[in-house]
């Protein structure tokens, strides 16, 4: 990477490096996926679990690296999102900045433009969504806004890969040119003016200053009160005191003076010089509107039909993720009972060994009893994808705003919750939506109990195998909603124990409705469903063989299992085996809550991923049996246990211990080891009470 | 100059001020919402957030927020 930077200068025939900002929704990605094409890769920036895409795409004979900035709509502290995405622009100073601008939105998306500008970086406009934009009756003078503002403008329809080509001529253009594409900067009246220079003479005069991205634009956070700015500079600074006492006195002055807080004042300038811009540059020819989507938020956020309407469409949704399901799942699990049986076959009956144990029960019958459940889940992200991008999901946190209100939580809680129903770790990752921490850790902690697509696997095992199809569909809402209910009751708990205090105030964008493009939809289908399956890849193989270990040896005595029929054999070499011993060890505590050794045993299992659970009941009860007819699970489990033990286990899986990853990622993001702590204790306390409340009554009955 | 939320749905105004607290102000700025911008309410029930169009954009803002966004109503 660093070899790459250096032969990336701004002189050379090197790499070209371009940081991609915008507003969220203005069709960033699309224009990202649209340059790089299938040429991407994601991580993480170090430290703050921001998502970083890189991407690159050749040009003449040029070799262009583009990383795409975190969607923000300013450049200030208040979010992780926006410090990261002027950090990269200031760190990696990459030689040009592209902001891809929604066209028919423009002042808005243009203040994020005048802040770009203040970075000293040259800048290239993208004007997207320009049919939208013709649609709504602007007529948009480019050259004489490009002239205004003094940057290079390229205009693009992003879905439908309009004005790739010029937008690929116009980087490499600044890249060989920078002067063409230095932005003019917003001059903010004589009195905050006067503040600035001030500032900006003992900054100058001051030894530790940082050169970089400018002293004004050092002198602009000081006076806006940006904190991170602050913090690094009283570390860099010769005398800091000395700085400071100048921009609070600045701060007190211009509010006494003018009477608003300098933030204010500073972005009330922004807006101004954008208009005034505007005012010469666009015409608009038709007058707004009822638009059709005015009409489609009539009735999806109607008071009365909101709700029906969205619980009809969580409804629809996992109706519709089972159902198409259905034959995946069949062919999945065809491929790998054909798997097992060949791999068996490579060893001549009777000479069965632990390696073929190993392979057959532990990573063939572990990965499959998961892989098989991957057209659902996928199936549930593509749900979710259509509902993102169609524009529905803002309004489902609008009108869930309200309830989430009642509970404590704020209305983008919602958003982390409904992810949460295919995989609670990126739903975590995704609570950095929410700017209060309390609002945050609220969310983040009772997030487990939103039943993750790797719980559905055991639902999907148990239901059809005790209860009639007719109770099925039921009964699966019913689980989930009792998660649901749960969550919501440990929120209020948290709210108003550990968490007191007021929620942050809900501001959301509700996008425009949009068909949803199949490209996109796919993409960020693609990439969860991808999250997914890497943790089933490594995480799964490698716990499906450790607790095939546990669950063979130590290997009985051989007297002990003398006479046996194989089942009997079976259970007893399990029982004798380290997880038996954890399971039977556990099983008179758990047994008021309607587990055996066996489930216990399993459940041990799950604590690496639940999706294990099933892998591990499988193994418990098919171990030994290879070289039978094995009778498939549902029978045995049939056999076992009673409707009600399984919908205590059921219960139990959704309530107790998350996973091994969602308490790491927990850990992660809340930057303490207290939280994913409490989660683990809490949750599991919580799932004996409950499930043991279940049991007995269900026992009465 | 009257709180956001006393206007008519459908009907345009002016904001005069923003009074949330300092982060939320601005994010409110950034976001479109700031004084001397026009906006419509578009949707006010008798609690929870309203919907307010301001520019090109639609938002989303919590009853409490849009408490303290003052406007005055123009036609
Ligand atoms: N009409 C229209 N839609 C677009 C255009 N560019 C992107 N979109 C759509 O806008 C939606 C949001 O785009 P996306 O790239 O995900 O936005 P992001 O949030 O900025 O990354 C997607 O459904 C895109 O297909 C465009 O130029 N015109």
């Amino acid at each position: 990477m660093s070899e790459e930077r250096q032969s990336g200068g701004k002189t050379g025939r090197g790499r070209i490096r371009v940081a991609l900002a915008g507003n969220p929704n203005s069709g960033k990605t699309t224009i990202f996926n649209a340059l790089t094409g299938a040429r991407q890769h994601v991580g993480n920036y170090p430290g703050v679990t921001v998502e970083r895409k890189e991407g690159r795409f050749c040009h003449g004979d040029r070799t262009v690296d583009v990383v795409d900035l975190p969607g923000t709509y300013s450049l200030t502290a208040y979010s992780p999102e926006e410090v990261v995405a002027r950090d990269v622009i200031i760190e990696e100073s990459p030689d040009l900045v592209v902001h891809v601008i929604d066209a028919s939105n423009l002042e808005r998306n243009l203040y994020l433009a005048t802040q770009l500008a203040e970075l000293s970086v040259p800048l290239v406009l993208v004007f997207n969504m320009t049919d939208v934009a013709q649609a709504r009756g602007y007529e948009i003078d480019i050259a004489h806004l490009s002239e205004l503002l003094r940057v290079p403008i390229v205009q693009t329809v992003g879905h439908r890969r309009e004005g790739m080509e010029e937008l690929k001529q116009t980087i490499l253009d600044v890249a060989n040119d920078p002067a063409g594409a230095k932005p003019a900067t917003v001059h903010y009246g004589a009195d905050i003016e006067r503040e600035l220079a001030k500032i900006v003479k003992l900054l100058k005069s001051d030894g530790g200053c940082p050169s970089v991205p400018g002293l004004r634009w050092l002198a602009t956070k000081l006076l806006e009160n940006d904190e991170v700015v602050r913090e690094e500079l009283k570390k860099q600074l010769g005398d800091p005191a000395r700085v400071f006492s100048q921009v609070d006195a600045s701060r007190q002055h211009l509010e006494r003076e003018i009477g608003d807080d300098p933030e204010v004042l500073i972005a009330d300038h922004r807006y101004g010089y954008i208009s005034g811009a505007c005012q010469e540059a666009v015409r608009s020819t038709v007058e707004s509107r009822h638009t059709i989507s005015d009409r489609i938020d009539f009735v999806v956020t109607n008071r009365v039909l909101g709700l029906p309407i969205f619980l009809l469409m969580m409804y629809l949704v996992f109706k519709l993720t089972f159902t198409l399901a259905e034959a995946p799942m069949g062919w999945t699990e065809a491929l790998f009972a054909w798997m097992s049986k060949t791999v068996a076959g490579f060893w001549p009956a009777g000479s069965e060994s632990a390696l073929q144990s190993m392979l057959v029960d532990g990573v063939i019958g572990g990965v499959g009893g998961v892989l098989v459940f991957l057209p659902v889940i996928v199936l549930l992200f593509l749900a979710i994808a259509i509902l993102e991008d169609s524009g529905y999901m803002a309004r489902a946190a609008f009108l869930m705003d309200r309830v989430m209100h009642k509970i404590g939580l704020h209305g983008k809680s919602f958003i982390p919750m409904l992810l949460g129903f295919g995989c609670t770790v990126p739903a975590i990752m995704a609570t950095r939506t929410l700017e209060n921490r309390r609002d945050r850790l609220t969310t983040m902690l009772v997030l487990p109990l939103i039943s993750c697509g790797a719980r559905l696997p055991i639902y999907a095992l148990f239901i059809p195998a005790f209860f009639p199809k007719r109770a099925q569909a039921p009964l699966l809402w019913g689980i989930y909603l009792i998660g649901i209910v749960l969550a919501v009751l440990l929120a209020k708990l948290l709210r108003s124990t550990l968490f007191r205090g007021e929620t942050a105030p809900f501001v959301m964008e509700l996008p425009p409705y949009r068909m949803p493009t199949i490209r996109s939809t796919l993409t960020h289908m693609w990439e969860r469903a991808w999250l997914f399956l890497r943790k089933a890849g490594t995480v799964i193989v490698a716990f499906s063989v450790l607790l095939w270990v546990l669950t063979s040896y130590p290997k009985a005595p051989e007297e002990n299992v003398r006479g046996l029929d194989p089942q009997q054999a079976a259970s007893t070499e399990l029982s004798y085996s380290v997880a038996g011993r954890i399971g039977h060890g556990l099983e008179p505590v758990m047994e008021n809550v309607g587990f055996d050794w066996k489930t216990t045993t399993a459940m041990i299992g799950a604590f690496a991923a639940k999706e294990i659970f099933v892998a591990q009941l499988g193994i418990v009860h098919a171990i030994g049996e290879v070289d039978e007819e094995s009778l498939p699970l549902r029978e045995v489990l049939r056999r076992e246990y009673t409707p009600l033990q399984a919908f205590c286990i059921m219960l139990f899986c959704l309530i107790s211990v998350p996973c091994m990853v969602t308490i790491a990622t927990t850990w992660r993001e809340s930057g303490s080891w207290k939280w994913p702590a409490l989660q683990l204790v809490g949750l599991t306390v919580l799932a004996y009470v409950v499930t043991f409340a279940v049991y007995q009554i269900g026992m009465l009955l | 100059m009257m709180p956001l939320t006393f206007l008519q749905p459908d009907s345009m105004a002016r904001v005069t001020a923003v009074q949330g607290g300092r982060g939320a102000t601005a994010r409110l700025a950034a976001m479109g919402i700031y004084p001397g911008v026009v906006v419509t309410l578009k949707r006010c029930g008798a609690g929870g957030p309203v919907i307010v169009q301001a520019g090109g954009s639609r938002f989303g803002i919590g009853r409490g927020m849009a408490r303290r966004i003052m406007v005055k109503p123009v036609d």
